[in-house]
């Protein structure tokens, strides 16, 4: 018989793998350890915007915050006088916990974050606003009745309550063993921890009350615990930051490893009291700097403090059919809910944002849906929404965290101006939900609306997003105005202006002003994005070397930033150092899975160290997770399916449906000349005429005015498909991949070509300069490089001086290549030894 | 807290002890104010006697 299936959710607030590491290799958090060992652990990516409540509601819902309503870490009380912390009434939706009790199975809530007011579901709700303490006061505020659900239960965990003070030198000194140097008189580092580990305890003893008491099926519990002591002791962390005082470093470098190991230790009783039937997940809503990106002076907006989050927290599950000992990729969020309902053999509501991480299971069953759970009519043991019920006014205790925290300002004296700044960032975090979703109309709409705001709001940040959001929409025109709007309001953005700048500076073609623009950012204050900035700068430039080195620097101060690794992983591609960039491109999917472009580069590199099998499942996977749209992936799939059909020779003497023709080389290379033997040939060419012939071409330039401009538009491309163009070799890279090319590419004899150059703007062809000669030395190579990395794109090289010794061999040779049946004695006529001028 | 010198005295964090209690629960919690509530008893005996 299948054992009825029983879930424990751990949350742990802002835990980082890059903190737990090292202590799991030390033996010193042997419970999570124990978990790792029996079960699967990965990274679990977070949302936009990083804000605790709304990413453990997020957890809770399986839904984005735009369908769950929970916007922030404060609201408006319904009468719209004042605020609170956010409570339960905002929630738009139901949770686990509610789909649970129509079910018929027991849960139990301890401290989740909002779970103020008790929704009345069949178990044990212990809300977020249980274990909250007052700084100054020495025993815990007297528990409101909304606190605790049953109301049965309030004296009995009640009593379970300690206050900071009943916090000790014995249980201070194993975090601070330095305690006595403390200055209490004017430091208030010792009572904000001993408010913290209080209130932790607190939710840890009504967790183990109410799983030693209760029959259940589900149980969540949340921590606060390494969040709150991240954010008042991360600066004290080694390795020890410039501002910090030695004195205070001495003090407090051990709290947040001692903070770990703390609750590593809770984890141990917690789990001696489940048995082993019980599947088990310990998470994170996201993580937490510990290096070099930690930041001792906080910009002054609503918030701010999250900017210390990383994107990346933990996920560990261990229980009945969960794999063992294996790391599994790609969680988020929202993923949580559906996995859990699908453990539970409950069908996956279709509103969900999020997916079952089917991974996670040593056999995956298939999965059930319903249109909506918030369709289904039944008891749900919601809370009945009450705007006059006092227990879910203003709440002193939270507010007062929520202030110390740095997550909200302290309310303004005119309550009025507080709502609306609320409310305002209720709209903002919205918008950004939004954005984070790639809804950019939204998203933009809501943001235009609040620039509008007058003050005290300050509009700054939603300037900003308005910025990024341009970017995003490659709308450099209105990304200009944002940037001199923010500039206008007189604020030091420093680093996020220099790259707005670069950015704009890119669009307009001055690549070379935006690198020194980055470069004097990079020496006032040297960090790994903006090393990326120049490093993709320099790729881009084909500065291959030197974006290797300024992707490693982005790399020593973030190496486990995916991007970084597979923007490193590119650059080996270009330097035909395939193994590396293979290595790479695995460190990057193992960070994110969810990675088509890493999964693509990841193909090309097994593709040119000759492992044609693992390459196609590269390929097969970055077409799958951006499907219909990674062309190059799905060029090169099929490429390899024809490689195999046809080894030797590609697309040689195949015509390939809508292909593209391409005269490239460089000015003076002949490609005029090739462009009118095609067109003699009997291939439509798509010119436009508009550059009439001359002297330097007497027969015409087979232009396209569009070409030009290729780098900023290329959605006309479609129009050439089954035709000719004329693209310079410069311009080769900005073809859209969408699309499968052949290249004719003409090659001279460089003299020859600066000869020429020289004569046509009226210099002195006998004065050779070496610096373009190396240029165009340094293009030709590139075109090489490029192409190696292009799967849907052919080459051809012709030589110049072979149409006019060798045509006949030359025009079979092109129709060969083009698997057409162009009319060679035409083209051949085109070719006119006269015009064969300027010869080395 | 104290002002004696207490550097010499390094407490682990290790499941023993007062912290161990915290940790423990719940069980803890109960124990531990109990503790409080005997030792403080036996004291004013004490000064009773």
């Amino acid at each position: 018989m299948t054992k009825k299936p029983k879930v424990l959710l751990i949350g742990w607030d802002a835990a980082d793998w890059k903190l737990i590491g090292p202590l799991l290799a030390k033996g010193q958090m042997p419970s999570l350890k124990r978990l790792i060992d029996t079960g699967v652990y990965g990274n679990m990516s977070t949302l936009n915007p990083p804000y605790s409540p709304m990413l453990w509601t997020s957890v809770a819902t399986g839904k984005m915050p735009d369908k769950h309503g929970i916007l922030g870490f404060i609201e408006p009380t319904p009468d719209m006088k004042s605020i609170r912390p956010v409570t339960v009434s905002s929630r738009e939706t139901r949770a686990l916990w509610n789909i649970f009790h129509n079910q018929g199975l027991k849960s139990n809530l301890i401290s989740w974050w909002p779970s103020f007011p008790a929704e009345p579901i069949n178990g044990v709700v212990v809300t977020d606003k249980f274990q909250k303490l007052k700084k100054e006061q020495k025993h815990p505020p007297p528990l409101s009745e909304a606190s605790v659900w049953p109301k049965s239960i309030k004296d009995t965990l009640d009593a379970l309550r300690i206050g900071g003070s009943d916090i000790t030198e014995n249980h201070i000194l194993p975090f601070i063993p330095n305690a006595h140097r403390i200055d209490q008189k004017s430091s208030k580092f010792l009572m904000s921890f001993t408010k913290i580990l209080a209130e932790n305890v607190n939710t840890h003893a009504a967790a183990t009350h109410t799983l030693r008491t209760t029959n259940w099926d589900f149980t969540a519990i949340y921590y606060d615990l390494i969040d709150h002591m991240c954010h008042a002791f991360m600066k004290f962390h080694p390795p020890k930051l410039g501002g910090i005082p030695e004195h205070l470093f001495d003090i407090y470098n051990e709290v947040i490893l001692n903070t770990y190991k703390f609750q590593d230790m809770m984890l141990g009783r917690t789990l001696d009291l489940i048995d082993d039937d019980t599947t088990v997940i310990v998470m994170s809503d996201h993580g937490y700097e510990s290096g070099h990106k930690r930041i001792l002076k906080m910009p002054k907006y609503p918030a701010a403090p999250a900017l210390e989050h990383r994107q990346f927290g933990i996920f560990v599950a261990s229980g009945p059919g969960i794999k063992r000992n294996e790391k599994v990729f790609g969680l988020g969020l929202i993923d949580v809910t559906p996995t859990i309902l699908h453990m539970f053999n409950l069908p996956i509501g279709k509103d969900m944002d999020g997916k079952i991480a089917l991974d996670i299971f040593e056999t995956p069953k298939a999965p059930d849906y319903i249109d909506s759970w918030d369709l289904v009519k039944g008891d749900f043991g919601e809370a009945i929404k009450d705007p006059h019920n006092d227990d879910t006014r203003s709440d002193s205790a939270a507010l007062e965290q929520l202030i110390a925290l740095g997550y909200i300002e302290k309310p303004d004296e005119d309550l009025g101006v507080t709502v609306r700044k609320t409310q305002c960032d209720i709209k903002h975090n919205l918008a950004r939900v939004y954005k984070g979703k790639k809804d950019y109309a939204q998203a933009k709409q809501l943001l235009l609306e609040l620039v509008e705001e007058k003050p005290p709001v300050d509009v700054i940040p939603y300037y900003l997003d308005l910025l990024s959001l341009s970017f995003s929409e490659n709308d450099y025109e209105n990304a200009e105005y944002y940037l001199n709007e923010l500039k206008q309001r007189n604020t030091s953005f420093e680093i996020n202006t220099y790259f707005s700048e670069a950015k704009i500076l890119i669009h307009k073609g001055q690549t070379n002003a935006a690198l020194q623009m980055l470069k004097r950012a990079k020496d006032n204050s040297p960090n790994g994005e903006v090393w990326f900035e120049i490093g993709k700068i320099e790729l881009q430039l084909e500065l291959y070397l030197r974006a290797q080195y300024a992707f490693e620097q982005a790399l020593s101060f973030e190496i486990d930033n995916a991007r970084y690794q597979h923007a490193l992983a590119k650059t080996f591609l270009h330097l035909a150092n395939y193994e590396t960039a293979a290595d790479h491109a695995l460190t990057a999917i193992e960070l994110i899975k969810y990675f088509p472009e890493a999964h693509y580069t990841l193909g090309v590199a097994l593709e040119k160290l000759g492992h044609e099998e693992a390459a196609k499942n590269a390929y097969e996977m970055a077409a799958k997770l951006k499907p219909k749209t990674h062309y190059r992936a799905e060029k090169a799939l099929e490429n390899i399916r024809n490689l195999k059909a046809n080894l030797n020779n590609k697309y040689d003497g195949v015509y390939v449906k809508n292909q593209i023709t391409i005269v490239s080389g460089l000015p003076r290379s002949g490609t005029s000349l090739m462009m009118q033997m095609l067109d003699k040939g009997g291939l439509e060419i798509l010119t436009d005429h508009k550059r009439k012939a001359d002297t330097s071409n007497p027969k015409g330039y087979y232009e396209y005015e569009p070409v030009m401009t290729i780098h900023k538009d290329n959605q006309w491309l479609h129009k050439a498909q089954d035709k000719g163009l004329k693209v310079v070799a410069p311009l080769l890279k900005h073809l859209d991949p969408k699309y499968r090319y052949k290249i004719i590419f003409m090659n001279r004899d460089l003299t020859e070509i600066i000869k020429s150059q020289q004569t046509m703007i009226g210099k002195n062809k006998d004065i050779l300069p070496v610096s373009l000669l190396e240029a165009y030395q340094k293009q030709l190579t590139n075109v090489d490089t490029w192409k190696a990395n292009e799967p849907n794109v052919e080459l051809l090289y012709v030589n110049y001086s072979d149409l006019f010794n060798n045509a006949s061999d030359i025009t079979k040779h092109i129709n060969t290549f083009l698997g057409t049946s162009l009319n060679t004695a035409n083209m051949m006529a085109t070719i006119d030894p006269k015009l064969y001028r300027n010869k080395s | 807290m104290p002002n004696n010198n207490t550097s010499d005295k390094k407490i682990e964090i290790t499941p023993k002890g007062s912290l161990g209690l915290l940790a423990y629960g719940d069980l803890g919690i109960i124990a531990w104010k109990k503790a409080i509530k005997n030792s403080k008893s036996t004291s004013r005996n004490d000064k009773k006697t």
